[in-house]
Order: structure tokens, then sequence, then C-alpha cells
């Protein structure tokens, strides 16, 4: 319809203390649900590399023991479980592994851990394709060194050479991995598996990892494993990314929804003040209807200008969302990659225009119903 | 195409009731028949009450009559729907109101534009047209004013000029001069009474001003919903 784009821009600068604070309700709204999508899409994100880092093998763990946030307290596997396990067929490398998680360190505050492993299975924990920024790998024989992640030396300042306490021991610093896309592994710290027992006192292991000579032989050697020990749970990346996906699932869901709830109320701010709108213009618009304007044109005269006060709101919300989530990523160090995707972006301006529409629609409906004789005479 | 000859507009036996069926039903017009004549000048008058804004509302195909038909150039304005009328408002009747009901936020220039943009004009005519409108009626000094900005009188020119932008066959005024005061007043009538002779306008005015009744070739009279005379001065 022409001019009506015009008209309507016209008519969202008349009362421009409204029109700011209506646009402002979708903004937060808006903002809301950008930044929140995109810290939700940061968490999907972080989870998605910590199941990458444990694809194709068996976490093993005594079964009612603590997880990762609390160094797998209580988990106690004996050589004999391991050599057990070892007999299982299909069973590739089992990786007996003991951790020390120390509190968060730094502006970040991901907890440190420090992993002891033996060197021949490195490969397991920190993957192949990740190289060293400095020095060299742990050795089998090695005794008394440690290979730290990059952040673990940077936010230490460590140097090869170097000496670094755990707990109560000191140890050199052989070797610097390069930057990961994984901060779980950039955080963390390796020593032999002889000197983490012996700096927790312990001739036992925490956890294992069962690498299968093929991949879709997991869930059976799982199985066999909790069948043979019933002590022990074996979860495998599938059980895992199950439980990551559904964790993931529900934060997505209550940021959305968190998000979703925001911006409906700025809706309702839209729809408030196209309301006010059009009983403050029923004379104008009878009188638009009787110069000719048809119901048609003047519904979506009042929808366009709802449509646009919204989309204003969404543009300057999407980037608003943006900047948070930027903001996000500086305040956790990188730990949580929030991302405004394309698709969110687009998604929250859909969702504002949206909110244009549906706020707009029934006033737009009222006015295009006016009987022009009733308005013209209203005072 | 029906109506009698020679009237472009033609109101034949319209009654119009309020709230009927109810107890607080009102006979606003009875029997009302009035032929219109193509090029004239005629003023509706009578005491508050009477009908005659009804009557206008009705002619202006604003308000449908209860019973009667009025014809439109020929055509049974009864027989069209809401869409359909409002083209006809847009393209064949301009306007004018005691209130002037102009858009507040746009310009005089705006004002007469919109007129043309709501009936699908471009934008390039409607521009050059209302500013000739405007100069026409003698606001070529006020076209970037808007309504606040300007005397009564000069809104009522703007809407005059809004009045005659998609070149209607018929002006209906409603006391076009009730809010001005006498001189202004004849100021607007001689405005119309010029449209009326120069460029052929007809041009019905509802009014209680006599100067208004007495600048028009004929006068129709109404009391209690009835017409009680329609003298042709001419």
């Amino acid at each position: 319809m022409i001019g009506m784009m015009e008209f309507a821009f016209k008519n969202i600068r008349r009362e421009k203390t409204r029109t700011s604070l209506t646009v402002l309700g979708i903004v937060i709204g808006i903002a809301a649900v950008v930044a929140l999508g995109s810290f939700a899409e940061g968490i999907n994100v972080f989870f998605q590399s910590t199941l990458e880092f444990s694809a194709g093998r068996i976490t093993v763990m005594q079964k009612g023991s603590g997880g990762f946030q609390t160094g797998f307290a209580g988990s106690d596997i004996t050589d004999e479980q391991i050599g057990m396990i070892e007999g299982i067929d299909g069973v590739k490398k089992v990786a007996p592994i003991n951790m020390y998680v120390e509190a968060g360190f730094g502006f970040s505050g991901i907890p440190t851990v420090v992993v002891g492993a033996d060197p021949a299975n490195s490969d397991i924990f920190v993957g192949e394709n990740i190289g060293l920024y400095s020095g060299r790998e742990l050795e089998p024989e090695d005794t008394g060194f440690i290979v730290v992640g990059k952040r673990f030396a940077d936010e230490r300042n460590l140097v090869v050479g170097d000496t670094v306490t755990i707990k109560d021991a000191e140890f050199e610093v052989l070797g610097i991995l390069e930057l990961s896309n994984n901060v779980n592994i950039d955080s963390s710290a390796m020593i032999s598996v002889r000197d983490m027992q012996e700096l927790l006192g312990t001739e036992s292991y925490q956890i294992l990892y069962v690498v299968p000579e093929d991949v879709r032989d997991v869930e059976r050697i799982a199985d066999a494993i909790e069948d043979e020990e019933d002590t022990l749970s074996a979860t495998t990346d599938k059980d895992f990314a199950r439980t990551a996906s559904e964790v993931v699932g529900q934060i997505r869901l209550f940021m959305f929804a968190m998000g979703g709830i925001a911006a409906v109320i700025g809706g309702l701010g839209v729809l408030n003040t196209m309301v006010m709108a059009v009983l403050e213009r029923r004379k104008e618009i009878g009188a638009m209807k009787a110069i000719g304007a048809t119901s048609r044109y003047v519904l979506l005269q009042i929808l366009s200008e709802s449509v646009i006060i919204s989309l204003i709101g969404g543009i300057i919300g999407v980037f608003l969302g943006w900047v948070a989530s930027v903001g996000l990523v500086v305040l956790t160090g990188g730990a949580i990659p929030a991302t405004v995707t394309p698709g969110l972006a687009a998604a929250g301006l859909a969702f504002a225009a949206a909110l244009g529409a549906i706020g707009g629609i029934y006033p737009a409906w009222q006015a295009s119903r006016l009987d022009p004789v009733e308005a013209l005479r209203y005072e | 195409m029906a109506g009698r000859k020679g009237c472009i507009l033609d109101v034949s036996g319209v009654n119009k009731y309020y709230n009927r069926g109810l107890p607080s039903e009102v006979h606003v017009l009875r029997d009302v028949n009035i032929c219109f004549d193509a090029g004239s000048f005629v003023s509706i008058m009578g005491p508050s009450g009477s009908g005659k804004t009804t009557l206008l509302d009705i002619i202006g195909c604003l308000m449908k009559p209860s019973t009667g038909t009025v014809y439109l150039n020929g055509v049974d304005t009864g027989s069209l729907d809401d869409n359909e009328l409002a083209r006809i408002r847009g393209r064949t009747i301009g306007f004018i109101f005691q209130q002037y009901n102009l858009v507040p936020s746009f310009t005089a220039l705006e004002n007469v534009e919109l007129a043309m943009r709501v009936v699908g004009k471009p934008k390039a005519l409607a521009r050059k047209r209302a500013r000739e409108l405007l100069e026409t009626v003698g606001l070529s000094h006020r076209l970037n004013n808007r309504p606040n900005q300007m005397s009564g009188g000069e809104q009522q020119r703007v809407a005059i000029a809004r009045a005659l932008a998609n070149e209607p066959r018929i002006i209906l005024g409603d006391e076009p001069t009730g809010n001005l005061d006498t001189r202004t007043g004849d100021r607007i009538l001689g405005l119309l009474r010029r449209l009326n002779r120069e460029d052929g306008y007809t041009i019905i005015v509802v009014t209680h001003d006599q100067d208004v009744s007495r600048a028009a070739d004929r006068v129709v009279r109404l009391r209690d919903g009835s017409v009680v005379g329609g003298a042709r001065k001419r």
C-alpha cells in the first residue's frame, strides 16, 4: 500500500516518550532472548567439546563415587579389577587415572585438574591432535615432572623448567601444551600416575578409561564390565552424550522461556501503546475513513506501525544481546563460548516482528472496525 | 442505474431509526425524498435534533438508511459493501467537517497528500496536486505548517483542499463555518461559492448559519426528521 510505511514512521514519532518506552520493552525482551540463547549455545559448545574428548571410550568408576568436580572422591579401583577388565574380549587398552582437583583458580573460576596418568596413555587424555607449545612430553620413566595446559601455565606465568606446587609436592614443568579448543584441557596438568598415587597416598585408581579395539563394541564392553564387577559403573560417551544433551536441552528451554517471558511482556507494551494510540486517534481514523481509506488500509496502517516499533526494538535488542554475549565470554574467560549465530539474530528479529504483529493485530482490528460516523463525532 | 433523471444524488424514501425495535427507538428521518441537482449549492437547515447530520452521513455514504435508497450518480449505494463505499467516499465525495479533522502531526501539504495516497495515487503526483490545491485555497505560504500552527480558518481551508484532492463531484460540509468567526466564515463561504460557480462542484452543506443558507441556491429545511421545505431560489 502506497505511503503506508511513510505514514507509520510519521505516527511513530508523534508520542516520542511513549514510543521510546515501548521500544525499550521490546529491546529488553529481545536482548534477553538473544543473550540467553547465546549462553545456551555456548553451553552446548562447551558440552560438545567435552564430549569429543570422551568419544569412543568407556569411563569406569566405582559406583556411588563423586564426579569430576569432587575429584572422584571415593572411587577406588584396584589393579586386580584392571586385570579383569583387560581380560574382557575386545578391550584394547585400559588407562588408569587419578585426579587431583583444586578449587577454582583465576578470574574464570575453572577448577584446576591435575591428572595422574601413564604417560604412554596421554593421548587418550589430551587427544592426539594437540601438540606441544614448548618443552617435551612425559616419558614413562619420568617422575617429579609435570606437563601443563597453556592456560594453566599462563595463569601462573610458568615456563619450562619452573617449579609448581601441587597439593604438597613440587613438580618441574617439563612441557606446555599448545592452546586447544577445550578449556578443560587448557586448564589442566598431567603428572605420572605413580606420582599422583604418591601425592594422594593411595595404591588404587579413581577412574579408568577403557579403549575398545572397535568403537562399535563400547556398549557391549561396558555391559561386560558391569556384569563382572557390580561395584563398578561403566559409562560410554553415548550415555554421557544423552545426559549432556538432556541437560543442554533443559538449559536451552529454560533460557528461551526466560527470554520469551521478557519478550512477551515487551509485546504487551506494544499492545498497550497501540490500543492507546488508536483511542487517541479515533477522530483522525474516522476522518481518514470518511475521505476514502478502506478498513484494510487502516488495519495495515496500525499493524505496520506496531511492527515497525517492535522491529526497531528487535534490532537494538539483538545488538545489546550480542554485546551481553560477548561480555559473558570475556567474563568466563572463554569457558562459555557464547555466540550470537546469524540464525539466533534472525530469530530475535523474527520474534520481535511477531510480537509487533500479535500486539498490533487487536488494536489494528479495532481501528479498522471504527464506525466513521461515531469516530468523527467522538469528543 | 436508477434514480430520478438529472439528480447527481437522489435520496428516495429514506427512513432512519436508531435503536430500532428497542423502547429507546428514535425515528430520525421520516420518508425523506430529495433530488440534488448536479452543480447546485444546497444548504440543509433545521433545529438541533431535526436529523440533518444523520441525513448528511447517509448522503456521504458513512451510514446506511434503515429503509429507502440513495442513488449516487445513479448507483444504489445500498448495494455496495464497506470497501466499495470507502472507495466512493474517496473518489466521488469530499468531506469538510466542523472540527476540520486534520491529522495533527502532518503538515498542510501532507494532509492534502494523504487523501490521495489512501486511494492509491503515486507520491509525486499527490505532492504536486496538493501544492496546487493549497495555492487555490490561498495557503501557499502555509504548506509546511502543522494544524496547530494555523488559525481555524486556515485549517478549514486545508480541509477544503483535502476535500478537493481526488476531484470529487460532490462536496459535503458539516457546519463548515461553525467554529469560525463571522469574517473568517464569510471567506470560507466565498471559497465554497467560487468552487461551485467556477468549477462546478455540487456543494451540500448542513448548517445553522443563516449566512450560509443565503449563499445557497436552495435551502432544504428539516423538522423532526421530515423535509418541511426545499425552496429553490434560482
